[in-house]
């Protein structure tokens, strides 16, 4: 059983990667491993937007990870910093509910309990 | 504490990744990770001084380079072949660098326990 930290860099908008993020996920939990954290990072944290205008044919894959994190007590984290720079999360406009502000430092320490990154 | 190698892919002013990559590379190693920098492909540009700051239109992010040392990242390399394809030597670049091929990145990647790729 190995400990894996799931690490979300590439962009979260029209394509698949939250759905590849849960799909992971689901499969490791089968296996029996253990998630420590999801992190979002550089242009993934476009998926903590809380009013993203979704049309109605699209799946709300970051609503689905949410659900499935707060299901298995998983941390889903974000890079506050990054997500303020582009202007995705402000004082009037917080983070969806479900994703949680961290910075990279808090990101450094928890790969110290980790056996694995999985990229996304 | 993890071994984890950086992998810098992008040239320097490719959107942010760069940019946050040193931010992440500096993030790890301030926590006392072993951290191990290896700029291939383009990513050897971010190793030359900017004459014209001035003129790119956006930060020059690239002089927090020499803080690396500072944070004791363990190591930093550029890959031989994209110094060649580049026309670059170690001596131009800003900070100190190791020069290794393929196969000695490849090697030292199979060292590590963790690898992130920018």
């Amino acid at each position: 059983m190995a400990v894996f930290a799931l690490y979300v860099q590439s962009s979260t908008y029209a394509c698949p990667t939250l759905a590849s993020v849960l799909r992971f996920a689901k499969a490791a939990l089968l296996q029996h491993h253990q998630l420590d954290h999801i992190f979002f990072y550089q242009d993934a944290v476009q998926a903590i937007v809380a009013n993203a205008d979704l049309p109605a044919d699209e799946p709300d894959s970051a609503a689905l990870l949410i659900t499935f994190c707060q299901q298995h007590d998983i941390p889903l984290l974000y890079c506050v910093t990054a997500a303020e720079k582009r202007g995705f999360v402000t004082a009037a406009a917080p983070a969806r509910i479900g994703f949680i502000a961290a910075g990279l430092a808090e990101f450094a320490m928890r790969l110290d309990a980790v056996d694995q990154v999985v990229q996304f | 504490m993890k071994k984890i190698a950086v992998l810098l892919s992008h040239s320097p002013f490719d959107g942010a990744m760069s940019r946050e990559a040193h931010d992440m590379i500096m993030a790890l190693a301030a926590v006392e990770h072993q951290v191990t920098v290896i700029y291939q492909d383009a990513a050897v540009l971010q190793l030359l001084p900017v004459h014209s700051a001035a003129m790119l239109g956006c930060k020059d992010y690239t002089p927090a380079q020499k803080l690396f040392e500072l944070y004791e990242v363990a190591a930093v390399v550029a890959n031989t072949s994209a110094l060649q394809r580049y026309q670059m030597v170690p001596e131009q670049c800003l900070i100190a660098v190791t020069a290794l091929s393929d196969q000695d990145i490849q090697t030292l990647l199979a060292q590590q326990q963790h690898i992130l790729r920018f």
